[in-house]
């Protein structure tokens, strides 16, 4: 099969997104949108310089607990899968719960957060760690679940022992897995730090976080600028998910492991 | 006698399977072919003996005196290769050996000199998705081999291949059977591959899975590609070709 050229992929997106450009340009003029409802494009990236010192640290501090909170994810999340597919009284124990967790709005879980960790950086981390955990637990402990059953024929008839099995064959079949769910976490770990930062204050201390400058934002009904706020959210997304992408590939050229 | 079947019977409640095995031995270095139609139990009968299932009733009785326990060291081959993906062809080979507890030195070298045996000496450093199928397949007889088990089970390994690697590898085969002889037990679809390789060969009917003809067929290993030209052969074939005709649907 042919590959694409990288220029060949980007283009398609490039031409649907100058078409929507475009037609977004239109409508404001054509049906004479004022500013605070829609702005054009091209005010949104004029906000964005305009602000760029605010924005850059909103930037930096709710990339710090969105990637603060994601680590923690990938690390506890891996951990616990591990004992939830060793034990099965465990698993059928714990899971029950962490899927209750992911399903508490996070309106209700910030104030008990503020007031158990205090307000700013930890609540704000926890909020996101809170999100993203559920994506990599689920994802892990079903790669390990799911291990071929011809292959755990073999690991029987080779007399492997129970702690063998899982790190010979169940955790490295579940990497792939694994990844998948670091990739569903990445996207939601800036939502996370950004709803958190809604409710819980800023990312740290005096500087405001994205959700912070959401807020002052929208009591100014400065629409630009909150447009550029959101293009700038989904930018740490993207960065995160291809970073997560990026490391795959890396452990990829070295092993067979993901 | 390295292994006995005592009154075996056994439901196989995934495939509905009944096996019924009033008596068997199997003398110890033998090479035991099984062959039958789909769902006759032949490969139920080769999870028994791997302790992968337990008989519901009966017992099974290895040299070493165990009763419905395997033997110490067993290797066996899938139809499947079910190698793991993400270890190179000397540490799927190893496998066995990094279970027991051998270290890394021992292991990567006993696994280079198995994979010397068949023919895969160029091919240690790759990985399983850089194989073909029949090279995935030596590979997973290294595996098997590699702990010079007492007890080789062999299920449809090569049901998979194209005729010429899987007549290839029976070559392969037979004559690793001759340079260190071990009880083996292969199930398999194929009236030429069981005639080409067994001693013996069990032909099983269906509902309830039963030995119907028990064929013996001494010829020393390793037999060459012109043993599927003799007479004696073709006979054979035929013979088992109008066995599993009759017993077919029963």
């Amino acid at each position: 099969m042919r590959k694409d050229l990288p220029i060949r992929s980007l283009l398609w997106p490039a031409i649907s997104a100058a078409a929507v450009l475009a037609a977004w340009h239109l409508a404001v003029l054509i049906y004479s949108l004022p500013g605070y409802l829609l702005p054009l494009p091209h005010a949104i990236v004029q906000a964005a310089v305009e602000r760029r010192s605010d924005l850059l640290t909103g930037f930096a501090v709710t990339g710090g607990a969105a990637l603060t909170g994601l680590l923690l994810s990938a690390l506890a999340g891996f951990v616990l899968a591990t004992l939830l597919a060793w034990s099965r009284g465990l698993r059928l124990s714990l899971f029950p719960y962490v899927l209750l967790l992911q399903t508490v709005p996070v309106v209700i879980l910030t104030p008990l957060l503020v007031i158990w960790i205090g307000p700013g950086f930890p609540s704000v981390t926890a909020i996101t760690f809170l999100i993203t955990f559920f994506p990599v637990v689920s994802n892990t402990v079903h790669g390990m679940l799911s291990a071929p059953r011809p292959m755990l024929d073999l690991m029987r008839t080779l007399q492997a022992d129970r702690r063998q099995e899982m790190f010979l064959l169940r955790v490295p079949h579940a990497l792939p897995h694994y990844f998948s769910g670091l990739r569903i976490a990445a996207t939601l770990a800036p939502i996370g730090a950004i709803a958190g930062e809604f409710f819980a204050g800023s990312g740290s201390g005096g500087s405001g976080g994205l959700g912070y400058l959401v807020i002052v934002y929208f009591s100014r009904h400065e629409t630009d600028a909150l447009f550029a706020t959101g293009l700038l959210a989904c930018l740490m997304g993207i960065l995160f998910h291809s970073a997560v992408v990026l490391f795959r590939r890396l452990l990829h050229s070295y092993s067979r492991l993901v | 006698m390295f292994l006995r079947f005592d009154n075996i019977t056994h439901h196989y409640a995934e495939s509905g399977t009944v096996l019924k095995i009033p008596h068997l031995e199997i003398e110890k270095g033998s090479f035991v072919a099984l062959i039958g139609p789909s769902g006759c139990g032949k490969s139920t009968l080769l999870r028994l003996v791997a302790g992968l299932e337990t008989p519901g009733k009966g017992t099974l009785t290895f040299g070493n005196g165990s009763a419905n326990k395997g033997p110490l060291r067993t290797g066996i081959v899938f139809q499947e290769a079910t190698l793991l993906p993400w270890l190179r062809v000397e540490d799927n080979i190893a496998l066995p050996l990094r279970i027991r507890g051998t270290k890394a030195g021992p292991r990567r070298e006993a696994a280079r000199e198995e994979a010397a045996r068949v023919g895969l000496e160029q091919a240690v450093h790759l990985y399983p998705d850089q194989l073909s199928g029949g090279m995935k397949m030596r590979t997973a007889l290294a595996r098997a081999l590699v702990e010079a088990p007492e007890l080789l089970l062999l299920d449809e390994p090569f049901s998979a291949l194209d005729e010429i690697t899987r007549d290839r590898l029976n070559e392969d085969l037979s004559a690793l059977h001759a340079a260190r002889t071990r009880t083996t037990l292969l199930v398999t679809h194929s009236v030429t591959e069981a005639a080409f390789l067994a001693d013996r060969i069990l032909v099983l009917k269906t509902a309830p899975g039963e030995i119907v003809a028990d064929i013996a067929h001494p010829r020393p290993h390793p037999r060459d590609p012109e043993t599927r030209n003799e007479e004696g052969f073709h006979q054979l074939t035929a013979g088992l070709s109008r066995l599993l005709r009759e017993h077919a649907g029963e």
